[in-house]
């Protein structure tokens, strides 16, 4: 009909145009068969190679080393956490990079004076930790898994922080250390860092069994104006955010930590004060009993977890 | 042509009359309606599962009606209300984190209505006892309240009427 009429549409001319333009490339059926075939061929290979890298995929070996696994089933019964992460994988991959690299590490500063503490004699009884101890690395690896634990002469649960300071009155007859203090923070950290990479095994049993009660019941005791618990954050909404932060399960296998909120390494207890004081609730003193109660039952959800201290934490 | 035309028309006949009969015999079936039932036809009342036959505190806190734009600052100070902490919401979307804990205040009053969505902010626990989210305008049954701010609650009364009435605003 279009080609009947004298002058088109211009619009008309362009479409007519186009037609025309295509049926230039209209393939015989010789050609159009060649290609269907090779269609066909190629659909062919894309599905085998589909199916050997689907195979080879399924079959590769499981990563099984447990370093790299990002959660682990608690380990014993009754723990209210189905896995156990590790605050490491809440913090930001330049965060871990600081923890795993040991001269980047800002806490190597405070291992630096650990160390120098450790050989110091101090006290009347003019020893150092060395003089009884030996060498931390030998002696005292895998300390830092068993703490806070029941201590027969002090007749209740005490923390790492609390049996250095112990030893320090009874066997070196020096003053305590302050629990927040520099020499406090350092020679703890010297300490657990040779327990790195073992698993986290605080025991609940026997006289420790108190503790860890009233421990739990701090747990899930709301508290402040806000009116939380920690379960409600750490058990029930870890992965989630609040506001900018990652929620984690609240794990304290990393403390001491360096926090680069704090620009220094800190305690556990200065941590739960901060978590106190952000839903409005009064804080407890450092190495207070409750706080203590707490870390017993808080290293025991993390049994199984690896030491990290000396973590970096945000 | 013109019987193509004519088949157009009949075809438009045919389908009017067929919705207005089904459209009458629907309205027959249930009680009459306006035409401004059918003008409403695109809004939801506002229910929730849980919440149906929950009345709320109905009266308002003060007397006053509640601000939009100061329920708007409230809810981005993190000191009052900070309720983007735990709640996202597209219309905040040139704040920047929004947490991710509570559920999502879109369309919140079509999901509550404003007395219930009043009591939520006054004390949540009274429909989720075991609720994250903090009791807003309530001064007692708390444990170990920080010194500075003991006997007080964390919204003034008229505070949450300014976010009451921003709250309204998300249907």
């Amino acid at each position: 009909m279009r080609t009947n009429s004298a002058m088109p549409h211009p619009a008309a001319r362009l479409m007519f145009f186009n037609i025309q333009f295509s049926t230039n490339f209209q393939t015989s059926p010789f050609e159009e068969a060649k290609m269907t075939n090779q269609i066909k061929k190629f659909s062919r290979t894309s599905y085998f190679m589909t199916l050997i890298i689907t195979i080879l995929v399924c079959a590769a070996p499981p990563a099984a080393n447990a370093q790299t696994r990002k959660s682990i089933p608690p380990t014993g019964t009754g723990n209210p956490l189905r896995e156990l992460v590790s605050g490491y994988y809440f913090a930001s991959l330049a965060t871990r990079a600081l923890q795993d690299d040991d001269f980047d590490n800002p806490s190597s500063l405070w291992l630096d004076v650990g160390q120098n503490l450790w050989k110091k004699a101090d006290g009347q009884a003019a020893k150092s930790c060395a003089s009884c101890h030996g060498d931390a690395k030998d002696g005292l690896k895998g300390v830092g898994t068993r703490y806070p634990a029941y201590d027969k002469k002090a007749k209740t649960v005490i923390n790492l922080e609390q049996r250095i300071n112990l030893c320090r009155v009874s066997h070196m007859k020096a003053a305590p250390w302050g629990y927040e203090s520099k020499e406090l923070l350092s020679i703890t950290s010297h300490i657990k860092q040779f327990s790195r990479g073992l698993p986290v095994a605080v025991k609940i049993d026997g006289p420790a069994q108190a503790s860890f009660k009233r421990g739990k019941s701090f747990y899930y005791q709301r508290r402040g104006q806000l009116n939380m618990n920690c379960a409600q954050c750490h058990e029930l909404s870890y992965g989630n955010r609040i506001r900018s932060d990652l929620l984690s399960q609240g794990h304290s296998n990393g403390f001491p930590t360096y926090r680069l909120k704090w620009q220094k390494v800190g305690s556990l207890h200065r941590r739960f004060k901060g978590c106190n004081k952000q839903v409005r609730a009064e804080p407890y003193k450092s190495g207070s009993r409750e706080y203590v109660d707490l870390e017993l039952y808080l290293a025991w959800r993390g049994n199984g977890l690896n030491v990290e201290t000396p973590a970096v934490r945000r | 042509m013109s019987i193509l035309k004519l088949f157009y028309v009949a075809a438009i006949v045919v389908f009017c009359t067929t919705f207005l009969v089904l459209k009458a015999s629907f309205a027959c079936a249930c009680e009459p309606k306006t035409t401004g039932y059918f003008l409403q036809m695109g809004k939801v009342e506002p229910t929730n599962a849980r919440l149906v036959n929950r009345p709320g505190i109905a009266k308002s806190l003060t007397g006053v009606s509640g601000d939009i734009t100061a329920g708007r600052q409230i809810i981005l100070d993190r000191k009052r209300g900070n309720c983007l902490a735990c709640h996202r919401m597209t219309i905040l979307n040139d704040q920047p984190f929004h947490g991710d804990i509570g559920p999502s205040l879109n369309r919140v009053a079509l999901r509550y209505t404003g007395p219930q969505l009043r009591q939520m902010l006054v004390d949540a626990r009274k429909y989720f006892p075991k609720t994250i989210m903090p009791p807003f305008h309530a001064a007692t049954g708390m444990h170990r309240v920080r010194k500075n701010f003991k006997g007080q609650t964390i919204l003034t009364a008229q505070e949450i009427e300014n976010v009451v009435a921003f709250l309204k605003t998300l249907n």
